[in-house]
């Protein structure tokens, strides 16, 4: 799930090699994801009214799906 | 250079990185990072547009709800593209045939609705849709001799109004 991530958010900002995908908690069936980019780069993975993210977040729930887990993503720089 | 990295400059000198590469090398990385056994095959349609279609027998599971998912990932994919090429590049992303079934399903609930219109004198409402889907609403009833559309609200609640066209 980590991976997913760490393909799309790589290809969209400016510092790929500062990308570092994280999972902060598991319990149950819910895996908490951190995804931390480059601080100028916060922009380009959120968007406008966080449409980048709820994209991101979308995709990301089918590997989660996969899994039989829900995941939380966050975004941090 | 021996004969093969000459054959390979040449391969490289006919057929461009295009942007649809660029975006069919995106999407394939996301199928096989989620993982799903799935493939994409790409085409330039002849408007200049280009089209990612994901096929394989788990391309189903990219399309979500009401194909929410594919286009997320058709967002995503555009986004990279445009970055990467510079240039603004129309994308279309399909898996197993999914916007043709969608656009036919779209297209019969227009015509329904318009028959509503027609016979009750009253504007009816659709469903929120996304600008793409909207369009095939739009285009669908833009000919018709009793009828006009507009849409109304701001996305994601967006919708397209089917209205009585007021007499010539």
């Amino acid at each position: 799930m980590t991976e997913v991530l760490e393909v799309i958010v790589e290809a969209l900002v400016d510092h790929p090699e500062q990308v570092r995908v994280t999972e902060v908690s598991r319990q149950g069936g819910n895996v908490h994801l951190e995804v931390q980019v480059a601080p100028g780069d916060l922009g380009k993975v959120i968007g406008k009214s966080g449409r980048i993210a709820h994209a991101i977040r979308a995709v990301a729930r089918v590997a989660a799906n996969r899994q039989h887990l829900r995941a939380m993503v966050e975004f941090v720089s | 250079m021996g004969q093969v990295e000459a054959e390979q400059q040449n391969t490289e000198a006919e057929e461009p990185y295009t942007p649809g590469d660029v975006a069919a090398d995106f999407v394939q990385d996301v199928l096989d990072a989620i993982p799903l056994d799935a493939e994409v095959e790409l085409e330039q349609t002849a408007d200049g547009a280009w089209l990612v279609d994901v096929v394989g027998p788990e391309a189903g599971e990219i399309i979500g709800r009401y194909g929410n998912t594919l286009n997320s990932l058709q967002y995503l994919a555009s986004l990279v593209t445009n970055r990467r090429s510079g240039e603004h590049t129309r994308l279309v992303l399909d898996a197993n045939g999914y916007r043709e079934r969608r656009r036919n399903a779209l297209v019969d609930q227009a015509l329904t609705l318009a028959a509503e219109v027609i016979r009750t004198s009253q504007e009816a409402e659709l469903d929120p849709l996304g600008a793409f889907e909207r369009r095939i609403i739009h285009n669908a009833l833009a000919n018709h001799p009793q009828v006009t559309t507009y849409s109304e609200g701001e996305d994601p609640d967006r919708r397209v109004i089917i209205a009585p066209r007021p007499p010539a």
